[in-house]
């Protein structure tokens, strides 16, 4: 499930002494390794934005339903 | 281990705990931007290479005044190794069209960094100064002009390298060829550049990690000496035993043209001071064969210190090559195609570093720079004359095991010796003698450059230095005595002189000078100082076998020592006598 692997993307970076806590070098950390596993690209504001597991993935769902748009521009779930 | 993604970094950095080393760093971080992203990398980095670091970073944006301020954190903490780096965008906030009195600025900054660093911190304290890339989404035209900000910023970091270059102990980061390396246009991620002012995308990371343990490391001084070279598979394809001299690949088709770049990549390495090393399972004659007539060789027999070709086991190859040329087995690189010869050699010699290169030879140069276990601060003549002088060595040893007895040796030998006095000239070698030199070394006392002019203006001080040459080459000056003089007693004060130049009579000529120079000065006594040292302790015979009682020797009685060197005189001498 998408949360699952942002749940683990995440504990890899964070449950880490490299980086203390949720701060603002995991949280590009994070975003660049979410960006690396499932081939997104997130704008410079809502880098810094997306700082919760919810966020993530409702951004994440975001682009998927982005992607059910066929080549029409018809919605097509 | 070469650590490439992030991940691996956290994989390291979960252990860091648990790695050993065996030496330690303070550095200090004072940048114009936050240093959160580097620094653990850095901590993994170091402590792949056995050091462990603490950094002291003070909050960013406060270099100039922890360095201009005597009372700073940073004179508190005394860091070993302290890195300033800013980007110019952070300095200037707007690049206005007048380049000069930017340029103007920016060095008269770092001049006065440099000057307060070197007069607050301790003598030891290194200082690294980080160059400059073009601030990010500057216009860069496609003809290169004089206005162009790339011009301003190759011109301010050749700038950067000459004001640094008179300066002991303060060097240059070059982050602009890191950047270009990964790639300028990359480097930065402008998303975290202009929200969070992070200078340098994620993915370059570690190579910006890597890049300044690379420094740190060389500043440290733990760079490897010698490396020790297979032949078969390594300098060339094939194996000269099976193929002959026609049959090995070496030439201007792959892979023989590969193998010909990686033996172009070791000659640079050559031409920086290190030294290189044969030991081949094959016959001497094939191998010698092959380095002086073989069209495509491009290293020859005049770039190897020592050359061991035979059918020995390589352990005790490397081991006699270690003895012979006066290397320990700790500084030396042993590389070698077979997986079999470098476990061998691995458990024979603990303390050697192995790469088994790995065909095909698309990247041999990339396997050996991934060791990182080559990088110096500062490349002197020394460092240049280097190879030669070994590989000059290697022909004495040679000639001397073909020879009847050894005066016959010596007397072939031709050796000539220029004998210089306060030669201002010599100054800096002198003090690299002195800081250098641990067993041919009587008082074991350091000098620094200054210490040496110092004496050379001092009518009560007289400094010699020694020129060797023989007819195999140029020795260099390879030794230096401090003498105090008095008005009726002569005190030699210390009294060295270069291991490579052991039993060939070069003591016993300069001493027998020594003696000849008091006389002519109506000198009655010299005494001689010796502080035993742990390194020292094999010569500790030397004056007492020339007479010395209790470190003292009339003039008059001196015995001159047997000599097979013919001195010359300087044609040069320069300051006082």
């Amino acid at each position: 499930m998408l949360v699952d692997k942002v749940r683990e993307i995440i504990a890899d970076i964070t449950h880490n002494d490299l980086l203390f806590g949720w701060d603002s070098i995991a949280q590009i950390n994070i975003i660049v390794a979410i960006e690396e596993q499932f081939g997104v690209t997130f704008g410079a504001e809502e880098m810094h934005t997306l700082n919760s597991v919810e966020k993530i993935t409702d951004a994440l769902s975001r682009f998927d339903e982005l992607n059910k748009f066929d080549k029409t521009g018809q919605y097509a779930p | 281990m070469n650590l490439k993604t992030l991940r691996d970094y956290h994989t390291a950095y979960k252990e860091i705990d648990q790695q050993p080393f065996n030496r330690q760093v303070k550095l200090a971080m004072l940048t114009s931007y936050t240093t959160d992203f580097i620094l653990p990398l850095l901590q993994v980095d170091l402590r792949l290479s056995q050091i462990r670091s603490d950094v002291y970073k003070p909050h960013f944006n406060q270099f100039r005044q922890e360095i201009l301020n005597p009372n700073s954190g940073l004179y508190r903490e005394n860091p070993d190794i302290t890195i300033v780096a800013f980007n110019l965008e952070d300095v200037i906030p707007i690049f206005q069209s007048n380049r000069s009195e930017m340029e103007t600025d920016i060095l008269e900054l770092c001049d006065s960094l440099i000057r307060h660093f070197r007069r607050f911190a301790p003598g030891q304290s290194q200082l690294f100064i980080q160059n400059w890339i073009p601030p990010l989404h500057s216009y860069d035209p496609l003809v290169r002009t004089d206005s162009a900000i790339d011009t301003f910023v190759e011109r301010l970091n050749s700038k950067l390298r000459t004001l640094v270059r008179q300066m002991p102990g303060v060097h240059v980061i070059d982050y602009a060829r890191a950047a270009a390396q990964c790639g300028l246009n990359r480097w930065v991620d402008p998303r975290t550049y202009y929200t969070a002012r992070i200078p340098v995308a994620r993915e370059h990371w570690p190579a910006l990690s890597q890049c300044y343990a690379a420094y740190i490391r060389a500043a440290l001084g733990m760079d490897l000496k010698c490396i020790v070279l297979d032949l078969d598979n390594t300098l060339w394809g094939g194996v000269l035993g099976e193929d002959g001299p026609d049959g090995i690949r070496l030439g201007e088709s792959y892979p023989g043209i590969a193998f010909r770049r990686f033996q172009q990549y070791l000659l640079g390495l050559y031409d920086h001071g290190y030294i290189l090393a044969i030991s081949s399972k094959n016959n001497q004659e094939d191998v010698l064969q092959v380095l002086s007539t073989h069209p495509a060789m491009v290293l020859r027999e005049r770039h190897f210190a020592a050359i061991k070709a035979n059918w020995q086991e390589k352990a005790h190859n490397i081991r006699e090559m270690s003895k012979e040329i006066n290397i320990s087995i700790d500084h030396m690189l042993f590389v070698d195609d077979n997986p079999v010869e470098i476990e061998k050699v691995r458990r024979a010699l603990p303390g050697i570093t192995c790469l088994q290169i790995e065909s095909p030879p698309l990247d041999f140069t990339i396997q050996l720079d991934g060791l990182r276990c080559f990088g110096k601060l500062l490349i002197t003549e020394e460092d240049r004359l280097r190879g030669r002088q070994y590989s000059d060595d290697r022909q004495r040893r040679e000639f001397k095991q073909s020879v009847e007895s050894i005066d016959d040796f010596y007397r072939s030998l031709a050796q000539h010796m220029t004998i210089h006095s306060n030669y201002e000239s010599h100054a800096s070698r002198i003090a690299q003698l002195t800081q250098r030199t641990n067993q041919f070394n009587m008082t074991t006392i350091r000098l620094t450059e200054a210490d040496v002019a110092g004496m050379m203006a001092d009518p009560e001080y007289l400094l010699l230095t020694a020129d060797l040459s023989d007819r195999f080459g140029d020795s260099g000056t390879i030794a230096s005595v401090q003498i105090r003089r008095g008005k009726q007693v002569w005190r030699i004060e210390n009294f060295l002189m270069s291991c490579r130049v052991l039993g060939r009579t070069v003591e016993e000529t300069l001493l027998n000078y020594i003696f000849e120079r008091a006389a002519a000065d109506g000198v009655a006594t010299i005494e001689a100082a010796y502080l035993p040292t742990k390194k020292n302790a094999p010569f500790a015979q030397f004056y007492p076998s020339h007479g010395f009682k209790e470190y003292v020797q009339e003039v008059a009685g001196y015995k001159p020592a047997p000599s097979f060197i013919e001195t010359l005189k300087p044609g040069n001498e320069i300051g006082k006598c």
